[in-house]
């Protein structure tokens, strides 16, 4: 494998330069779970060289030290090459390639100098949110187009000067098309989530997309996974790429104690969700149902029976949901009652005490529920309450998971 | 009755102790020396008393006007054109709708007749009074405008694609106001699970099921799809097998009777739109199908993560066994993809070892390996779910042994294949338990390493 600086002339040659051993010989940890060639990690954002203002932007958005990834893929990212990373989703993918991107764009310039491919349109404004997130304080703009009727209002929107643009192949493509977008400033090409998009079927318009950018572009690509038509991907777009490969597992059930209480019935999960209330507040706990209609009525009783919880509403807005998980990680509330959706792109993770007054429905629900991932590696507790028909559930969920879930024993509040 | 005396001595320009009253008096005998003070500016303490009449209206005015015109002071004269905002000239307000000539504020005036009920009026509504004969007011939701209805619809179905619960997405939305919006509430669901995984549009084509006739009606169904089908061109941007799916909701729909066969037939030869057409043979090739109905109940495949682990389990081994027939790991990579389970992917590590172990042929478990190798690269099963697969198989070990004497040293063998493959992390095979390993010491073979090529005698 030859030094991926031959292509970028601005990159200095340095010891921290790609490797020249295979990929997956160069620089692992202990566990072998991350493979590299690239050598260099940086465990902090403010050793990366950034921006000042991209710097307030990562720390305003809430992050404090750079996840594995992270790590390891944003300096080459910001130095020019082309990086293939591969990790599972949540474990800040999408933040290393804005941060890459932002370092590098010039905001002076009004002209598109980034895209981004992603897979499906929701994928496509959350990455726009995060993207703008962090480019808050440099004044980047960042538009996701999600189609729709209003054509003449991306154009607009385009002309007044977007940075940064993200959307599906085929969108960007059809934009591109249509003239509305022009490639010439382009200096970046980002495919998030690789695999999706091609199993999703955008093979033609990945490739169509690529040709219309100029020659000497930086393509990033992420994928959970690398199946043959990524490698493919990747061996069409990417000159001597660098190559980081994270296979440890997002969340996992390791370390946590599991227990399940059998209420019987449904209208004696009150009673003993009130019993446990003591146990709860020696830390703090969340409470997970299964809809925001449940989690109004649970919050509702609660405080009439003078128990203080708080707990996220259908109605809020993204912010307010913000505030109330604020109050909570400050400690000024120790019980939180949510649904899945609620606690969406929220960190419950650090919490020690999980209970699910209702059983998730749908199994893959339970470890983003209670799992946690790396970067939280404390211990915790997950509590279960069953009611006669969720006997087989919970036996599913044990097999689902190849793990234990015991009786919650008496002693509950001396393992949290 | 202070100030009539005021005014008196105002005019006739009396003594300045007179202007007192009584209360100043009071105050004078009090603090003795601050009088001087006051007595020092007569004259100002006089005018400011002066001015005060003229803000008030009425009675004071015509009062004033009996006493002989004193020496004026006019600040701002009748031809003056300087604001006299603040003291104005005693006037009714002009926004004030008071006077003379004017209706007068709306609802004051003496004209408003109090409402009465006349039951011989041809507009007169029974239904509108309550038992007392009161008025009833009922509350009315506000008619939402379809991105208003998107805005609100959007989150309770995300929701509903988490927790399956199609009652309480019902209810949720039966809770807003969507007259107008019932057809929005197909499209809606439809566009938003075309973006998903095979298990959320099955959860979408249920919820279209149950909500016929409780949301939405036939007419909704057909309107829904419509748009749909219109939309179409701009869908297929994002979802690439945008009209193929959009034809299997179709066929869905008809097939759970939300929408008349007869839908296609209306359409037939008047689309000219290459995608809405891919759709509408789409639908039309699943319906006309042998047993097509039946098949249409699971045309969003088996996975998901609501199926029973049996039957996952099922799958998995189906695809296992097609997999050593045809010997292809990338249909075998997509049958396990579309299962949509990466947290039971120890499931097919474990199943392939058994498989691998039970069918005492050294090629059958080579093309497994092939297989996890496969699936070990491209990082589909996580090293974490292999050490889950090959310690589960672990822990069965004594039971395999029963049915197959020679598993221990076959699963030696396979474990120390996967290391060399770097298939699996170290502590799978430093966990590799043992079984007999002591007879072979009794037989003299003196405990030797046994390598890699290394085949049991008892085989």
């Amino acid at each position: 494998m030859s030094v991926a600086g031959e292509r970028n002339e601005s990159v200095p040659s340095e010891k921290n330069g790609p490797s020249d051993k295979g990929a997956g010989e160069g620089a692992s940890d202990v566990d072998g779970l991350i493979e590299s060639n690239w050598e260099e990690v940086v465990d902090k954002f403010d050793d990366m060289n950034l921006k000042e203002e991209l710097l307030r932007g990562i720390y305003a958005y809430g992050f404090e030290k750079p996840s594995a990834i992270q790590q390891r893929a944003i300096i080459p990212c910001t130095k020019g090459y082309d990086v293939i990373a591969q990790a599972q989703s949540g474990t800040g993918k999408t933040a290393t390639f804005s941060i890459a991107i932002l370092q590098q764009i010039d905001t002076s310039l009004k002209e598109c100098q980034a895209l981004i491919l992603a897979p499906t349109r929701e994928l496509a404004q959350q990455i726009q949110k995060v993207v703008l997130a962090l480019g808050d304080y440099m004044n980047a703009q960042c538009q996701a187009f999600i189609g729709g009727t209003n054509l003449w209002e991306d154009k607009r929107r385009l002309e007044l000067g977007v940075h940064v643009v993200v959307g599906t192949p085929g969108r960007v493509y059809d934009i591109i098309n249509r003239r509305s977008l022009r490639t010439n400033y382009i200096k970046f090409f980002v495919l998030d989530e690789a695999d999706e998009m091609l199993s999703r079927g955008f093979k033609d318009q990945i490739y169509d997309v690529f040709r219309t950018l100029p020659e000497n572009i930086q393509v990033i690509l992420l994928s959970a996974t690398m199946p043959a038509d990524v490698l493919e991907v990747t061996k069409h777009f990417m000159r001597d790429p660098i190559r980081i490969l994270v296979k440890k597992e997002e969340l996992t059930l390791e370390g946590i104690k599991q227990f399940f209480v059998y209420v019987e019935r449904e209208d004696w999960k009150l009673d003993t969700l009130c019993d446990l209330y003591e146990t709860l507040t020696i830390t703090q706990a969340v409470i997970f149902c299964n809809t925001r209609r449940k989690v109004d009525w649970l919050t509702e009783r609660m405080h009439q029976r003078d128990f203080t919880v708080s707990s996220m509403h259908g109605e809020m807005e993204q912010k307010e949901r913000e505030v109330i998980m604020r109050e909570f990680r400050s400690g000024s509330s120790r019980v939180l009652i949510t649904t899945d959706l609620l606690a969406r792109g929220i960190d419950v993770q650090q919490v020690s005490l999980v209970i699910n007054y209702d059983l998730p429905t749908q199994r893959e629900n339970y470890i983003h529920r209670i799992g946690r991932g790396g970067r939280f590696g404390r211990k915790g507790v997950a509590i279960n309450f069953v009611v006669e028909e969720d006997q087989r559930t919970l036996k599913d969920l044990e097999q689902f998971y190849n793990t234990q879930i015991d009786e919650m024993p008496m002693n509950v509040a001396d393992l949290i | 009755m202070s100030r009539k005396v005021l005014f008196w001595v105002d005019h006739a320009m009396s003594e300045a102790d007179v202007s007192k009253t009584e209360e100043q008096l009071m105050a004078e005998l009090e603090a003795g020396t601050e009088v001087s003070s006051v007595e020092a500016h007569p004259d100002r303490k006089i005018k400011r008393h002066t001015r005060r009449p003229r803000c008030g209206s009425g009675g004071d005015v015509a009062e004033t006007a009996n006493v002989p015109a004193p020496k004026l002071e006019l600040k701002y004269g009748k031809n003056s054109r300087r604001s006299r905002n603040i003291y104005g000239r005693g006037l009714p307000k002009k926004g004030g709708a008071g006077g003379k000539g004017v209706w007068g504020r709306p609802g004051l005036s003496e004209l408003a007749e109090t409402e009465e009920v006349d039951e011989r009026d041809p507009n007169y509504d029974s239904d509108s009074l309550d038992m007392d004969g009161n008025v009833k007011v009922t509350t009315l939701m506000p008619v939402l405008s379809v991105e208003e209805f998107r805005a609100f619809a959007a989150p309770i179905f995300q929701e509903y694609f988490l927790n399956s619960d199609t009652d309480d997405a019902i209810s949720s939305l039966l809770e807003g106001n969507i007259a107008g919006n019932r057809h929005s509430v197909v499209s809606l669901i439809i566009e938003i699970a075309m973006e998903h995984k095979a298990s959320h549009r099955e959860l979408a084509s249920v919820f279209l099921a149950e909500a016929y006739h409780v949301l939405c009606f036939q007419r909704d169904y057909a309107k829904g799809f419509d748009e749909l089908l219109e939309n179409l061109p701009d869908l297929v941007l994002d979802t690439p097998d945008g009209s193929k799916v959009l034809g299997k909701f179709l066929a869905r729909a008809i097939a759970d009777d939300c929408l008349p066969p007869a839908y296609l037939n209306d359409y037939k030869g008047k689309v000219e739109c290459e995608h809405a057409r891919n759709t509408l043979n789409t639908a039309n090739t699943l319906l006309s199908m042998k047993h097509g109905l039946a098949r249409l109940d699971t045309i969003w495949g088996q996975g998901g993560a609501t199926r029973p682990t049996k039957s996952l389990s099922r799958e998995i081994i189906m695809f296992l066994k097609e997999y050593l027939d045809s010997g292809d790991v990338h249909e075998a990579h997509r049958c396990l993809t579309e299962l949509e389970v990466p947290h039971f992917h120890h499931e097919v590590v474990y199943e392939a070892v058994i498989m691998a172990l039970e069918s005492l042929s050294e090629s059958v478990e080579d093309r497994l390996l092939k297989l996890l190798k496969y699936f070990a690269d491209a990082l589909v099963i996580t090293p974490e779910q292999m050490k889950n697969g090959f310690f589960r198989v672990y822990e069965e070990m004594p039971d395999i042994c029963l049915d197959v004497p020679p598993a221990y040293s076959y699963l030696e063998r396979i474990v120390y294949k996967c290391d060399r493959e770097k298939i699996v992390l170290k502590d799978v095979v430093t966990r590799l338990p043992a079984r007999g390993r002591k007879r072979f010491v009794s037989e003299g073979d003196g405990g030797a390493l046994k390598g890699y090529d290394y085949v049991s005698p008892y085989v």
